[in-house]
């Protein structure tokens, strides 16, 4: 006969408002199997867990039911507390009668009743728990960094003066994001490139971090501490092992195509560095632009190179390596308003620009060398119109999320343009005016007394008059109808992830949120990690923010997965599936269902009768398995069982529930 | 009680006033803004605070074109005509319509009733006639009879008696006779 101890928390009066914790006590002491029940105002906390330890020593229990807040608040922490004890650390079973009965709930009577059956459930799984182990895996002590943004590029300095090895991944042919492409950084105005470039610079040069430009994640195999990743580098039809980056290509390339960097604001040759301080500071030859791969004429800068760099014959190449730890810095791109918004001309009038475009547009490597002009006919613009939540805070045609960075950005656009355009009339339409950061406020404020306008209702139409973007609004604090006559308008647009997201994080299992941003682990405890061990996150990948959060992120990023490589191995969770051969028909079932790719089907040699037959059954990667469960649900035979979750347990859950 | 009252029409209307956070983009797009008392956004502004008496009482109600340009460009797809309508049986439940809105509408059913449609021109004189002001409107007869906006005389009518049973139909449904 087990021994099982039962503990009701009060948590405070969280619980005891609710439910009557003493008749819960007083009733679990009746159930088989329990040879004590106590209670206390908070178990969790440090006399607390000793009472839990001296009830052990006196009455030898050798299992335990804690009925408290949900499992995912504190089994951690009382699990630590049995390592203490003779009793198993998996020897435990958690009862949630707070989240899932006293917060919920209102009628006492009917909340102590329903605490005291999730009480004997617990007991009744309890009396079936067996003592699990964890096992140890070894680890990988490299670093696999997606994404070269300022994200990523902080996540992988961090983590290289850490003493790690780490690749750092990016598709472009230069590190360096979206930061790179600004202009000034808000609240303090300090010039965007002045503080990421040598940050860029540090990561080229840096011993532990080999720079992957041009590459893309192909496949991914393997589990936490030891990733197979399949990566393809992209040709580049420039030979990078002896190109000193001169540039004398790229000034004879005869081929004029839409700079991406400049967001088409300006042309860029078909061999091209992406931005002059592009790390690496060489070039890469577009294939889709260049005259020599498209129709086979030219070879222009082949002539030219003085060192033979060009290689037409360059292909793809595909490479696997192994990593310990991933980090996703994936990060945003702009909403395309284009296709969304018919009722502000859907991108027909070029005087409409989005937050980014400006950004090129103001600075001083841009496209007009920091001149705020009109692409349409170079001229100053003498009214300008900033529109914020364009796509944000627009469940019905963008996005429901607001973007968080544009309240700022916009009063910094308003800023620069008042500052580089005195006279100019800058007016800002928005809902609501968020700034919540150090310095924020004060920002908006001064930008306000340096004359910026600003107008609260969201813009209902913009369409062109003469040489002129009308802009029809209401200004709700006025309750009138404005209409601002304007030569230029700028569109603050929302954040969304990058392209290629959805299937990055199919590739590692990770999930995703409802507007695709990936989902962390835990929203306040967890936020760079992800459910599946050793992806981490940092940056906008994650959620819509500015570069102070986002580089504190990627610190935050990089500090989870040094502690993961400083490790030498690492435990895994014990409560992970399990397949009784016997029972295994090797439908494969499981094998479709696993979100981890931890299943697969594996030959065994067996006996029908008196013939010996070859047949396949489900084989449980236990580095892989998340002990999600999914595989239990789907077998049709009941031959998967997940430890501490095992069917015959759950079923004697169900007994104690109904019978 | 107002409240109440508020809270079934907007239910009938299909709308939450509290998916709305008074951005304005309605009121920003309305043709007919400029001669509300209330805009669209108010509308929905004294729904949130339960002022049912105020948007009664507006002229907004009554001016309200119904072209769903608002609707349309709502954020958050709320349905304001939708909201005006009911507001409409409600104010005339109450006896609050406008002699003129009034007089508008029986001289257009009127209209409907003899040649099957609309004929702008009658509808324009009669109801300049008996609102008292005769030559409301006159500066523009020229504009939108060169462009064909309007024609002196009206189209022969045709199946009268179905238009007739049509908005017989009309006016029983939701009790206006």
């Amino acid at each position: 006969m087990s021994k099982i101890g039962v503990f009701v928390c009060h948590c405070g009066t969280n619980i005891a408002n609710t439910v009557d914790v003493e008749r819960a006590v007083a009733s679990a002491r009746e159930l088989p199997g329990v040879a004590f029940a106590s209670e206390y105002k908070y178990m969790c906390s440090e006399p607390g867990q000793q009472m839990i330890k001296d009830a052990i020593e006196e009455y030898g229990l050798d299992r335990v039911v804690i009925a408290s807040c949900s499992p995912r608040m504190h089994e951690t922490t009382f699990r630590k507390m049995l390592k203490d004890t003779k009793v198993n650390p998996y020897m435990l079973e958690i009862a949630n009668i707070r989240e899932q009965c006293s917060w919920v709930h209102t009628d006492k009577a009917k909340a102590t009743e329903k605490a005291i059956r999730l009480i004997r459930m617990s007991v009744a799984k309890a009396a079936r728990d067996e003592p699990l182990f964890a096992s140890s895996i070894p680890i990988e002590k490299r670093a696999l960094v997606i994404g070269g943004g300022i994200a990523g590029i902080q996540a992988a300095l961090d983590i290289a003066d850490a003493g790690h090895e780490v690749a750092l991944l990016e598709r472009e042919p230069s590190i360096g994001g979206k930061m790179a492409m600004l202009d000034k950084t808000f609240p303090t105005l300090d010039c965007s490139a002045c503080i990421s470039t040598p940050k860029m610079v540090d990561a080229g040069a840096h011993p532990n971090i080999k720079l992957l430009t041009s590459c893309e994640v192909v496949k991914t195999e393997g589990y936490i501490g030891n990733f197979q990743v399949t990566i393809r580098r992209n040709a580049r039809y420039v030979n990078h092992d002896i190109c000193t980056g001169c540039g004398l290509c790229e000034t004879k390339c005869p081929v004029k195509t839409d700079s991406e960097f400049n967001h088409g604001l300006s042309k860029r040759p078909a061999i091209y560095k992406l931005f002059p301080q592009a790390v690496p500071s060489k070039p890469v030859i577009d294939k889709n632009s260049c005259l020599k791969l498209t129709k086979g004429k030219c070879g222009v800068c082949e002539k030219v190179c003085p060192l033979g760099c060009i290689d037409y014959a360059d292909e793809d190449r595909e490479f696997t390596e192994t990593f310990g730890a991933i980090v996703f810095a994936t990060g945003y791109e702009l909403i395309d308003w284009t296709a969304l918004y018919g009722e502000y001309g859907g991108g027909r009038y070029p005087d409409m620009l989005t937050g980014l475009q400006f950004e090129r547009l103001v600075n001083a490597s841009g496209p007009t060398e920091g001149h705020i002009v009109r692409p349409s006919d170079g001229k100053e613009p003498k009214t300008v119109a900033i529109v914020k939540c364009v796509g944000s805070r627009d469940p019905k045609k963008g996005k429901s999320y607001c973007s968080r960075a544009c309240c700022m950005y916009a009063a910094k656009h308003a800023h620069q343009i008042l500052d580089k355009l005195p006279g100019t009339r800058v007016f800002i339409f928005y809902i609501d005016v968020r700034t919540p950061g150090k310095g924020y406020e004060e920002f908006y404020d001064q930008t306000r007394k340096d004359g910026a306008i600003y107008v609260r209702g969201r813009i209902s139409k913009i369409y062109k008059d003469g040489d002129k973007l009308v802009c029809n609004g209401e200004d709700t604090l006025l309750g009138k109808q404005v209409k601002v006559m304007a030569d230029m308008v700028v569109l603050e647009t929302a954040m969304t992830p990058s392209s290629g997201i959805e299937e990055l994080a199919t590739m590692f299992g990770v999930a995703r949120d409802v507007n695709d941003w990936i989902q962390e682990a835990h929203p306040k405890l967890r936020p760079v990690e992800t459910q599946v061990g050793g992806v981490f996150l940092a940056g906008t990948c994650q959620g819509p923010r500015d570069i102070p959060d986002t580089v504190a992120h990627a610190s935050a990023a990089a500090a989870k997965v040094v502690s993961l490589l400083n490790k030498s191995e690492m435990e895994t969770s014990p409560m992970i599936s399990v397949v009784r051969r016997e029972h295994c028909c090797g439908c494969g079932a499981c094998e479709k269902i696993c979100p981890y790719t931890a299943i697969t089907l594996e030959e065994i040699d067996d006996r029908v009768g008196a013939k010996r037959v070859k047949r396949p059954i489900a084989s449980v990667n236990s580095g892989l398995c998340q002990g999600c469960g999914a595989c239990t649900a789907a077998c049709r035979t009941g031959a998967i069982d997940l430890l501490g979750f095992r069917n015959a347990q759950i079923l004697e859950e169900v007994d104690a529930l109904c019978l | 009680m107002e409240n109440e009252r508020l809270n079934q029409l907007m239910e009938r209307a299909g709308v939450r006033q509290y998916d709305c956070y008074q951005c304005g983009k309605c009121s920003g797009g309305c043709p007919m803004a400029h001669v509300m008392d209330l805009k669209p956004r108010g509308v929905m502004r004294c729904a949130q605070i339960g002022s049912l008496r105020r948007i009664l009482e507006s002229n907004t109600i009554w001016l309200c074109t119904g072209c769903h340009t608002c609707a349309e460009r709502c954020p958050h797809d709320v349905d304001i005509p939708a909201v005006i309508e009911e507001m409409r049986y409600e104010a005339a439940a109450e006896g609050l319509t406008r002699r003129d809105s009034k007089v508008l509408n029986e001289v257009f059913l009127a209209n409907i009733r003899m040649f099957g449609k609309n004929h702008e021109m009658l509808l324009a004189g009669l109801y300049n006639m008996l609102t008292l002001k005769p030559l409301q409107d006159m500066a523009s007869l020229p504009h939108m009879y060169k462009n064909k906006l309007l024609k002196l005389l009206p189209k022969e009518p045709k199946n009268l008696t179905e238009i007739e049973a049509l908005v017989k139909r009309a006016e029983k449904w939701r009790g206006l006779k």
